[in-house]
């Protein structure tokens, strides 16, 4: 059986793999040089996306299904997409030839159509077949779509795609909030709070300052957001909601009311309040604005996090003179652990979803650098190659971090796979920083 | 069988994957979405930071160095010769490191300064503490230059 062959083609070349990475773990353990092992195991998926037939029936360039597809997946650092150029415009035009696309080297195909629908109204099928087997993983079928729509469509075939091949859930139909700087000459400076689909795209304003804003945190059902605002020249803490119902200042008091963080239960939020005197970390819950104070120490105490079950917070405090990662469970929060050992400094950690990794900002000598810790392990790695990072936020599926660092030009939010291998500039023009990734809109 | 043939296995697929899903409503929130609330407009405008004193930190540090213990003895003694007014000790840092750990040692570096004016004998009640953190650097840059003059707390006397 031909396609049977080529399924345990594909497993050998799996464990292959696996054993290769072992034995070079192996030859490394006495080698004092530190070597980078990107991806580990990790597959990545070669697929073809093929352009969606008929189209051109949409006019605006920025709807190119395939090609939101191709970025999408690309980004994830977990599939490596064909470009269209390189793909054979016959094959592209002509049925759907499996031994064309296993002979390129590409284990999975995509295809599509478009239909239109009436004005500005189109139906969308997207199907993906394993070319090794020959087996359709995904065949569905938008109906109804308006043009508005049709990215938000692509993401969702991007989610389906990804995971019918990885078995995880994907994370591209949902938001990403962020701070732009507006620096508009002969103006005065503002701040502008803005949200845009996860790849940067349809950004909308949600709040413009002209005093400094920062700490963007999603409430867990993506309606509100939590974030600092200096408009009263000091740091406070505000709660809106995206349908701009809602806008209220939830703690303000004397000294810093900085760092928000959503609980997962979307019932509390943890904050940084210095008005016992030194920054400490305080839950509030939301509903009564109770605070209950979790740190105590007289260093500073800030940017807590949740851990992935809401049991346990991580937070930054320099209580051994420089920042460092510690964690304490809300039950008895006066146990304390260290989480960070190697570097001087590691600051802002974000837990992922799954619960398995934190990532944190690391000062090493190519300067402040997203770094990721196995929580099993207590592994840590070093994985962008920017030096001014800052605001690691981890996508739904924690398979992907948005960051932000300063190029030539000013503030970048980037999006960088977990497991270091992708990096990419989102498609944001301007000073934007402080991106927080927002929880999945649809459910999966 | 290599060449499948298309139409045959898209009904067959749709059929049965048995699903046609469509896109939710929440794109559709873009075009009823309000303008954007504008907030600030009453806190004033970056001032000219040249004409305020000034006391510079090393990175990382809120420790008052000794050169610039003049500049404080001289604004406690200008303050303690005019019991009117009082000063806002504004601490700021450099754009290195995160930004909310950058808020708390930018109050850290305030509360410094706050402590040798009180040992000078200015009232707790005529000083301020506040911090903008890395958000109003002095000099715009990313090189050692301006992040030098952007660690620093400024006095703003009124």
């Amino acid at each position: 059986m031909r396609f049977q062959g080529k399924m345990m083609h594909q497993q050998i070349k799996t464990v292959i793999a696996g054993l290769a990475l072992l034995v070079s773990l192996a030859a490394l353990a006495d080698d004092p040089v530190r070597v980078e092992i990107t991806g580990g195991t990790e597959q990545s998926y070669p697929i073809a996306v093929t352009p969606f037939k008929n189209q051109v029936a949409i006019a605006n360039p920025d709807y190119n299904i395939a090609q939101i597809i191709r970025d999408d997946l690309g980004r994830s650092g977990s599939f490596n997409p064909m470009r269209e150029a390189d793909m054979s415009p016959v094959m592209v035009a002509g049925d759907l030839n499996l031994d064309y696309w296993r002979k390129v080297g590409q284990d999975y195909v995509v295809i599509g159509e478009v239909r239109p629908q009436g004005t500005d109204m189109y139906q969308v099928d997207m199907r993906l077949i394993n070319s090794l087997n020959q087996q359709e993983l995904v065949a569905r079928r938008w109906n109804g779509v308006s043009g508005q729509l049709l990215r938000a469509a692509a993401h969702q075939m991007s989610d389906a795609i990804y995971s019918a091949i990885t078995g995880r859930g994907g994370a591209f139909d949902s938001r990403m909030a962020y701070i732009r700087i507006d620096r508009t000459p002969g103006k005065r400076k503002m701040f502008l709070l803005e949200v845009a689909d996860s790849d940067g795209y349809a950004p909308r304003t949600i709040l413009r300052s002209y005093m400094p804003l920062m700490s963007i945190s999603w409430s867990p059902d993506a309606t509100r957001l939590a974030y600092v605002s200096f408009e009263n020249r000091k740091p406070e803490v505000i709660i809106q909601s995206l349908d701009g119902r809602l806008r209220q200042s939830v703690a303000s008091f004397d000294g810093i009311n900085s760092a928000p963080a959503w609980s997962p239960d979307g019932r509390s939020l943890l904050m940084t309040l210095s008005k016992g005197g030194n920054p400490d970390i305080y839950v509030m819950d939301v509903a009564t604005r109770r605070l209950t104070q979790l740190t105590f120490d007289p260093a500073i105490e800030t940017e807590a996090t949740w851990a992935a079950d809401g049991q346990s917070i991580f937070f930054n405090s320099d209580r051994r003179g420089q920042p460092q990662v510690f964690q304490a469970s809300l039950a008895s929060p006066r146990d304390v652990k260290r989480i960070t050992f190697d570097g001087k400094y590691n600051a802002k950690p974000i837990a992922s979803p799954d619960g398995r990794y934190i990532a944190y900002i690391r000062q090493d000598v190519g300067g402040f650098k997203i770094t990721t810790q196995d929580l099993t392990t207590g592994d840590s790695k070093v994985i962008s190659s920017t030096g001014s990072d800052e605001s690691p936020s981890f996508s739904p599926n924690g398979d992907m971090i948005a960051y932000s660092y300063n190029d030539y030009r000013g503030g970048v939010i980037a999006v960088l796979s977990r497991n270091g291998r992708a990096f990419t500039k989102l498609n944001i023009a301007g000073d934007v920083r402080d991106p927080a990734w927002g929880p999945l809109t649809t459910a999966q | 069988m290599t060449k499948l043939n298309l139409f045959a296995m898209a009904v067959a697929g749709l059929v049965l994957a048995g699903c046609s899903s469509t896109p939710t409503e929440e794109g559709t929130k873009t075009t009823a979405a309000p303008a954007a609330p504008v907030v600030g407009a009453g806190a004033a405008a970056d001032r000219a930071s040249t004409d305020v004193a000034k006391v510079y930190f090393d990175f990382d540090r809120a420790e008052i160095k000794a050169e610039y213990m003049g500049v404080i003895k001289s604004q406690a003694a200008f303050l303690n010769a005019n019991t009117s007014k009082s000063v806002t000790l504004e601490g700021n840092c450099d754009e290195r490191g995160t930004r909310e750990y950058n808020l708390a040692l930018g109050e850290r570096r305030a509360q410094s300064v706050a402590d040798v004016l009180k040992a000078e004998g200015v009232a707790a009640n005529r000083i301020k503490t506040v911090s903008f953190g890395e958000d109003r650097p002095a000099v715009e840059g990313h090189n050692e230059s301006a992040w030098a003059k952007n660690r620093r707390v400024e006095f703003n006397v009124q």
